[in-house]
């Protein structure tokens, strides 16, 4: 597939797909938005790039590796889920420190790492479906 | 005793990166971990002579009674100084043996695994924590077996040993949950002490015969034996480690755990008496007619368990005396067999003693530590296996039945002991044959020192067995509580067992010489395949593939209409079921309701599903899916849903990609469904369509007064942080359930990964 319009486009549109889905992430906790759509907003981007130019190429360009992407969101997730036993609270209690409140992101907590974890499996996944099917 | 097993995970799981780091030295660095716990062992062993019985109680699922409690008692102590001892060995040696071979990061990962899972088994003080422990060993040893994956026959002998004692697994978990329910505890400590309860519950029997029938499988009982045999496919560490010292005794462990409950019913004593002594006459002729140094060591180990079985059967004080003794003889000496087996192959590159021989002259040390540990196996005065012979003796002679029997078969078996030794030692060692052409060295001294230490063992505890008669003292005890005290010496005086001692080995070595000038004569002998547990083992393997490909082609034959049809029919059914205790509600429609971007939106789905239907391309299909799923999108929004319809939106952007990305690669559009088949699937969907439509109508009616609505809306911001209500109930208040949906994604999107490498790799089935 080649078409001039996306294959210019998509390059200035990559890093506006990744800096909405991280807007998209980060905000989800107060509004619409949050970890699952974020993701599916990053992947389209990546996936658009895959299907101009290949998924060999995308892959080679942005360093993907969606099999990576789906075992650090699992594993994010999981690790949210362990950090509250730490603290003497039961599995995958949320624990959020109230003092701190960073700009823009807000404050941090294990849900949002959580958050994170969904953000990384679901554009792994979308990206290791899209890429299997692209590789020719 | 928590910490210990645990820095044992964490250590597994660490042990890549510090491999990374340590390199070569990396062998010596894990051999830390088991030589700290050896020495903590030494403390609580003092505390234990003083005290006696140590319990560290922990609590995990209080509520159904079960903990991670530990028991320190002379049985469990017997067992970890030998898995923390032989580990620190097994682990210094495997940093030399494993050098140059590929992946031997994760040979830590798994040894380190199964060394604080075996810890956790012999230690632990309840019997379902006992029983995760056991299902580890079995797990992390298929692991260990497997490790040389690149082969066929390896990857079976590790499925074969991991479905024999994951089977028996499973009878053994039944087995200790009909204890439990018996004695009314899953507490080991009060099971012991119910003996007279269990005797007369009715699950008694039937608790027992699960037990054995576990523990048979782990510790390679006839007729499971043929998987530690097989086993042998594992780097010679692990054999040495797991297949002579550790893992195949647990079965061994958990029967004498359990003899003061079942020590005194009728079937145990006859169980473990037939199988025990079965395993052990067939595991000593087995082994004479093998050439390959590991097998010869394999058979013999299995005839050992049987041995072991077969003592504990006897069940006598004498005989768990003698249990005991042999327990850690036959440690010392087989381990340190394997090892030098493994030194053996890794310098000449052979394990055959057909081609073996005069190796002393190169390998000194490792010649030194192999005579004795032969001469312990063999039962030669004054080495420690000579004393173990002696009390086995003493053991099946005072058997007030059968003992002439037992007597017999173990003097046989005691026969074919010597005769392996010799073929194991002399004839590797001493003999004039070899006949490789590879020049053989001494090897580095990490890998003959822990053989070494081992043979002087045995041959110190020979003579100072006053110095381990103590911790054996108490093992019997922690097996049959009425026994006395133990008091090991060398000399008994001229009596019976003596001068049967002497003439098994005589027997013994006229049996080596002859194997040894009659190779030709030896090599002839074969066993037919037919009548080998094995063999029905594999018959039955291959029946199960057989019946899962037949129902495969039935079930999955390949037509995705099918599959959905399938599962439509089912729901339809499955929801007429529920439905018909309702009746169809009236349909209230107030025109007035709908406003008119309503009207339009649905108007639109109606003829994009139209559309979609009657099709004559894919694309136009999937297209016409997409207005239907936009259509859904704006619906959200209208109803103030806005988070739900922005991943409509994009989940639809994506399935149109998807779909177009698929296209690429299907064969032309074609109708294969006619004129009946295609009335089928419009009367399932009409049918599905209709139900749905019930089912709105069923709901609607109900006014939607959930408290979880007004819960979520209230706790949201203050127990959440979060304003999101969707967002917080998914990350924070339902997280465990979007886990559980992440996992499966992530399963799917590897399934699909995999689906599509394998196709690719026949390039030219795709068209």
């Amino acid at each position: 597939m080649n078409s001039t319009i996306l294959s210019t486009g998509i390059r200035i549109l990559i890093p506006l797909f990744l800096v909405f889905s991280l807007f998209l992430l980060f905000r989800g906790h107060n509004a619409p938005g949050g970890g699952f759509v974020a993701g599916l907003v990053a992947s389209t981007g990546f996936a658009l790039y895959a299907i101009n130019y290949g998924a060999k190429r995308a892959q080679e360009r942005f360093k993907l590796y969606p099999n990576k992407l789906i075992a650090w969101g699992l594993l994010l997730a999981v690790i949210s889920g362990l950090i509250p036993l730490f603290a003497g609270v039961t599995f995958m209690e949320g624990l959020w420190l109230e003092e701190i409140q960073i700009p823009i992101l807000g404050k941090p907590g294990t849900p949002i790492l959580f958050d994170i974890g969904v953000y990384l499996l679901v554009a792994g996944t979308i990206l290791e479906i899209i890429f299997s099917l692209w590789e020719e | 005793m928590l910490t210990i097993i645990i820095i044992g995970f964490l250590l597994a799981f660490l042990a890549p990166f510090i491999h990374r780091i340590a390199k070569e030295y990396s062998g010596l660095v894990f051999a830390l971990y088991p030589a700290a716990t050896f020495l903590w062992l030494i403390k609580q062993y003092k505390t234990v002579i003083e005290y006696g019985t140590q319990i560290i109680p922990m609590e995990w699922v209080p509520s159904l009674g079960i903990g991670i409690d530990f028991r320190l008692d002379g049985l469990s102590l017997l067992f970890g100084f030998l898995i923390s001892g032989i580990g620190t060995i097994v682990l210094a040696y495997a940093g030399t043996y494993m050098k140059g071979v590929p992946n031997t990061d994760r040979f830590y990962v798994a040894l380190i695994a199964f060394m604080a899972s075996m810890l956790g088994l012999v230690f632990s003080d309840n019997i379902i924590s006992l029983f995760v422990f056991w299902e580890l060993t079995s797990f992390t040893s298929y692991f260990l077996i497997g490790f040389k994956h690149e082969y066929e026959s390896t990857r079976k002998s590790a499925l074969q040993a991991l479905l024999i004692t994951a089977g028996g697994g499973l009878a053994l978990l039944a087995g200790l949950i009909l204890l439990g329910i018996g004695a009314g505890s899953l507490s080991l400590s009060e099971i012991l002490q119910s003996g007279d309860i269990l005797a007369q519950s009715s699950l008694f029997n039937a608790a027992m015969l699960l037990i054995i029938l576990g523990c048979f499988t782990k510790s390679a009982q006839f007729p499971f034996h043929f998987w530690l045999p097989s086993a042998m496919a594992a780097p010679t560490p692990v054999s040495a480690y797991l297949h002579s010292a550790t893992m195949v005794k647990a079965g061994i462990f958990l029967l004498a755990r359990l003899s003061p409950v079942f020590n005194g019913a009728d079937g145990w004593h006859a169980t473990l008496l037939l199988f025990g002594a079965t395993t052990m006459l067939i595991g000593a002729i087995i082994a004479v007619l093998q050439t390959d140094l590991k097998k010869i060591l394999a058979y013999t180990t299995v005839s050992a368990l049987g041995l072991l079985t077969m003592l504990l059967g006897i069940g006598t004080e004498i005989a768990i005396k003698a249990t005991v003794i042999f327990i850690l003889a036959h440690a010392l000496y087989k381990g340190a067999l394997f090892l030098i087996a493994g030194i053996v192959d890794h310098e000449t590159g052979s394990r055959d003693i057909r081609k073996l021989g005069s190796l002393f002259r190169s390998m000194p040390f490792t010649a030194t530590a192999a005579v004795l540990a032969g001469l312990s196996m063999a039962g030669i005065p004054p080495l420690f296996g000579f004393i173990s012979k002696e009390y086995t003796y003493e053991s099946t002679l005072e058997m007030a039945l059968n003992s002439p029997l037992t007597t017999s078969a173990f003097f046989i078996t005691g026969v074919f002991f010597t005769a392996a030794a010799g073929m194991l030692v002399y004839m590797v060692f001493f003999g004039r044959r070899n006949r490789l052409n590879s020049p053989t060295r001494e090897t580095p001294i990490v890998m003959w020192i822990g053989p070494l230490i081992m043979g002087i063992l045995s041959l110190s505890l020979g003579f100072g067995s006053g110095l381990i008669s103590p911790l054996l003292e108490q093992a019997s005890l922690a097996i049959r509580p009425e026994n006395t005290t133990l008091k090991i010496s060398l000399w008994h005086g001229i009596n019976t067992e003596l001068i049967l001692s002497t003439f098994t080995v005589l027997l013994g070595i006229a049996t080596f010489l002859f194997v040894y000038f009659n190779p030709r004569l030896m090599s002839q002998i074969e066993i037919s395949e037919k009548i080998k547990p094995s063999y029905a083992y594999d018959q039955i393997m291959e029946g199960v593939v057989d019946m899962s490909k037949i129902v495969t082609r039935k079930v999955q034959n390949g037509y995705i209409r099918v599959y959905v049809s399938v599962m439509v029919a089912t729901f339809c059914v499955l929801a007429l079921i529920v439905l018909q205790n309702f009746s169809i509600p009236k349909i209230g429609v107030m025109w007035s309701d709908f406003r008119v971007y309503d009207i339009i939106i649905g108007a639109i789905m109606l003829v994009a599903c139209f559309y979609t239907v009657v099709a004559q391309s894919r694309l136009l299909a999937i297209a016409m899916l997409g207005v239907v799923g936009y259509g859904v999108a704006f619906v959200f929004i209208i109803f103030g849903a806005p988070d739900l319809a922005m991943t409509q939106i994009l989940i639809e952007t994506l399935t149109v990609v998807l779909f177009v990305l698929v296209l690429w690669k299907l064969p032309k559009y074609l109708i294969f469904a006619e004129g009946f088949i295609k009335f089928r699937y419009f009367l399932v969907s009409a049918l599905f369509g209709l139900i749905m439509t019930w089912i709105v109508m069923i709901v609607t009616q109900y006014p939607m007064d959930s408290h979880l609505k007004a819960f979520f809306a209230e706790n949201s911001y203050p127990r959440g942080m979060g304003r999101n209500v969707v967002n917080v109930i998914l990350v924070d208040f339902r997280s465990l359930d979007t886990l559980g949906e992440m996992v499966v994604l992530g399963i799917a999107a590897i399934g699909i990964y995999g689906l599509m490498k394998f196709n690719s790799d026949k390039k030219d089935f795709n068209p």
